[in-house]
């Protein structure tokens, strides 16, 4: 492995800038990684070498001509979920029903790394459409977990964290409804923030559920998580979801973080997701992560969220009956398969959809049009909605007892491949504390705190919306106090060279 | 089972009381689509005035044409509605080809202009008032074009031209409450409203609000 896969992004992106490499070198060692190790991985779905070469030579031709780098990560190589258009590669979703698609547009995400100068390796395996929590409903074939290979990297963003810890790319982009960037950072023990919502613009960003969708940035340390969330984060006029405000200053509250000072913050302990259900490992790391933050100065303070309990029930409606709508327009008349099954246009919807959507994707829709049909809507869809409220009201009282709150990402580490896959119930209990913050539409992120029975395990820190500087702030306190007293996580991660 | 017989028209007056209800579609002449900066160009070549959002391609996202907005509050003004101080759109999901999302961008629950009326002159120089219900914004269908089959429609026919530079041009639906009391009169007045209602909008005072077309849909029923 060469010694540039094994560096951050920060770090990459000052040996870039002052000559020391060039980008072109640093995108062929990632390449090549990629040649490598990804046969057993599986990361990526599509890996664009010339379109990636091409631009990481742009960035070298900018800076020997003595121009500023573009931004603070030009040269630096990444990987971008599959669920975010790209006008020089196809775009797939993880779906077969968009097999072979080329997009005619970028992405808002897609077209600010590439003025970042970013360069964009090529676009990472996920769940169908961002619908689960293992990456095994993806048409495309499972991912493996760098840590494990016969285990699930989490999902539905199970490609662009499995990279990350495979050292195939040091930044990725990931989306998060649920809790698809946070999980498979927690199961790969990578660094995942999940931005307020209508932090990051959403346009070309394929949808699943449009009120919880989330795009935000993933990462092997807090400090370059932050770097990459200012690169794609701000007000965009084609989302109107978008927030028109200032990014908060995360690079800033990271660095500041790193000092380990955290003395006058009050964090809080939501008492309904650090229960029952744990497995012993991840309860340990979580109380051992507790004791780290305490010894930073912070503030313990346990507050209660009690229709957390109700949150997944919710979830569980308001999701499938968006993504039913969202869905519809995948029906053979303008773009991707098309499944002659009938002589009439609703026999080719029908058979098209039949052939190119997974049993995942088909049981929300369902799931999804029951719940909005006629007579419906108000006992299901308007019910969640209130709950939804409600979970609001649980984070806006516990805010103003503390500045953060915290929780294990995950119940558990990453479970072996097919352990789940027919069990939809198990597979959505994982996404238990990471939904509130979708439903509630506020941030939060997840960053390794250590190991358990050899799997990494993640720690969930929670804020109000916009409050990124702070989470960030507190992210990267515990990650520099956890590395100092215990070693870097992802340095204990198995080479996958001898098995290539 | 016997044949129905149809009844004389001066019967059906004498013995029910027509009540209609109205649906009229105002098509607003902006520049742009209600949701993308596509031109509204009447007669293009099919598919040339279309993008992402138009056709409804996967990630593309709506953002509301100011001006659409605009013309539908004065447009509720002039039919002497309450304008709603906030509103929304929704989605009226069923599935057609020439609706690329699958689904029509509408307003539902909460329309922007509610509770108005209008007054109608008659040819005998009365004036008959109707009251409004409400008038909301929704964007237009693409068209299809059904060749090969006896009707012109979907039904037998051998295929289908799609045309989607019509897509997402906005509308205005105006809704009228059921119209009691015409009589004989009804089947006159009910082309005066629905005239009336489309020279409102065009003299509504907006720039950019001239009715091109307007589509009228009658829902009679009778007691």
């Amino acid at each position: 492995m060469s010694d540039l896969t094994r560096m951050t992004a920060a770090g990459l992106a000052e040996k870039i800038h002052s000559r020391e490499v060039s980008a072109v070198e640093v995108a062929q060692a990632h390449l090549d990684r990629i040649a490598a190790v990804d046969g057993d991985v599986h990361a990526f779905l599509h890996v664009a070498t010339d379109a990636a070469l091409a631009s990481a030579a742009m960035v070298d031709e900018r800076i020997a001509a003595g121009a500023a780098p573009a931004s603070p990560l030009a040269g630096v190589p990444l990987a971008l979920k599959d669920v975010f258009t790209t006008s020089d590669m196809p775009t797939t979703a993880g779906s077969k029903i968009l097999d072979g698609w080329r997009p005619p547009y970028d992405a808002t995400v897609t077209a600010r790394l590439r003025a970042a100068g970013v360069t964009i390796l090529g676009k990472t395996n996920m769940d169908e459409f961002a619908m689960g929590s293992s990456t095994e409903y993806s048409a495309f074939g499972p991912t493996h977990n760098p840590w494990d290979t016969t285990r699930v990297p989490g999902g539905s963003g199970g490609g662009s964290a499995a990279a990350l810890a495979a050292f195939e790319a040091p930044l990725a982009i990931g989306t998060d409804t649920g809790g698809s960037i946070r999980q498979p950072a927690a199961f790969t023990g990578t660094v995942g923030a999940k931005p307020t919502y209508g932090g990051v613009s959403r346009y070309g960003l394929i949808a699943c559920a449009s009120s919880l969708d989330q795009a935000g940035p993933c990462a092997r340390t807090v400090l370059d998580a932050a770097m990459l969330h200012e690169v794609i984060a701000g007000y965009d006029p084609m989302d109107s979801t978008s927030i028109d405000q200032p990014v908060p200053a995360v690079v800033e509250a990271a660095r500041h973080g790193a000092g380990g000072d955290l003395s006058g913050l009050r964090v809080g302990v939501v008492r309904e997701l650090s229960g029952e259900g744990y497995q012993p490992g991840v309860r340990a790391s979580y109380e051992d992560a507790l004791r780290q933050l305490e010894k930073l100065g912070a503030e313990l303070v346990e507050v209660s969220c009690p229709h957390f309990e109700y949150g997944l029930a919710a979830y569980y409606l308001i999701l499938p009956s968006e993504v039913s709508s969202n869905l519809a327009r995948f029906d053979a008349m303008r773009y991707g398969l098309r499944v002659d099954g009938g002589a009439s246009a609703e026999e080719v919807m029908a058979a098209t959809r039949e052939a190119g959507f997974g049993p995942e994707v088909k049981r929300r829709v369902i799931l999804g049009t029951y719940a909005l049909s006629s007579g419906y809507w108000d006992a299901y869809y308007g019910q969640a909605q209130k709950v939804r409220t409600l979970i609001s009201r649980d984070f806006a009282a516990a805010f103003e007892q503390a500045d953060v709150l915290v929780s294990p990402t995950t119940p558990t580490t990453a479970f072996p491949i097919g352990d789940k896959v027919d069990d939809p119930l198990a597979m959505y209990l994982n996404d238990l504390a990471t939904i509130p913050t979708n439903l509630a539409g506020t941030a939060a992120m997840s960053v390794p705190s250590g190991l358990a029975d050899g799997l990494p395990v993640g720690l969930q820190v929670m804020a109000p919306a916009l409050g990124e500087a702070v989470m960030y702030r507190v992210a990267a306190a515990y990650e520099a106090a956890r590395n100092s007293e215990d070693g870097v996580v992802i340095d204990r991660v198995p080479s996958l060279e001898v098995s290539s | 089972m016997t044949a129905p017989t149809l009844v004389d028209y001066a019967e059906v007056l004498e013995r029910f009381d027509p009540v209609l209800g109205l649906e009229v579609h105002v098509e607003l002449n902006t520049q742009t689509k209600m949701f993308c900066g596509c031109p509204t160009t009447f007669g293009a070549e099919p598919n040339t005035q279309v993008c992402p959002v138009c056709l409804g391609l996967p990630g593309a996202l709506p953002v509301v044409n100011r001006i659409g907005v605009e013309s539908a509050i004065r447009i509720g003004l002039a039919l002497n509605c309450t304008i709603a101080p906030w509103g929304r759109f929704a989605r009226k999901n069923y599935f057609y080809p020439d609706m690329p999302k699958n689904f029509q961008t509408s307003q539902y629950d909460e329309p922007i202009a509610t509770g108005g009326y209008l007054d109608v002159p008659l040819d005998d120089g009365s004036v008959f008032r109707v009251e409004i219900e409400r008038a909301h914004m929704e964007e237009d269908t693409g068209k299809s074009l059904h060749v090969g089959g006896a009707t012109g429609r979907i039904h037998g026919a051998e295929y289908s031209l799609l045309d989607y530079n019509r897509a997402g041009v906005p509308l205005i639906e105006i809704v009228t409450k059921p119209v009691v009391g015409t009589g004989e009169r009804a089947p006159r007045s009910h082309v005066r409203t629905s005239r009336r209602c489309a020279t409102c909008c065009a003299h509504s005072g907006s720039p950019t609000c001239a009715w091109t077309r307007a589509r009228c849909a009658a829902t009679p029923t009778s007691r």
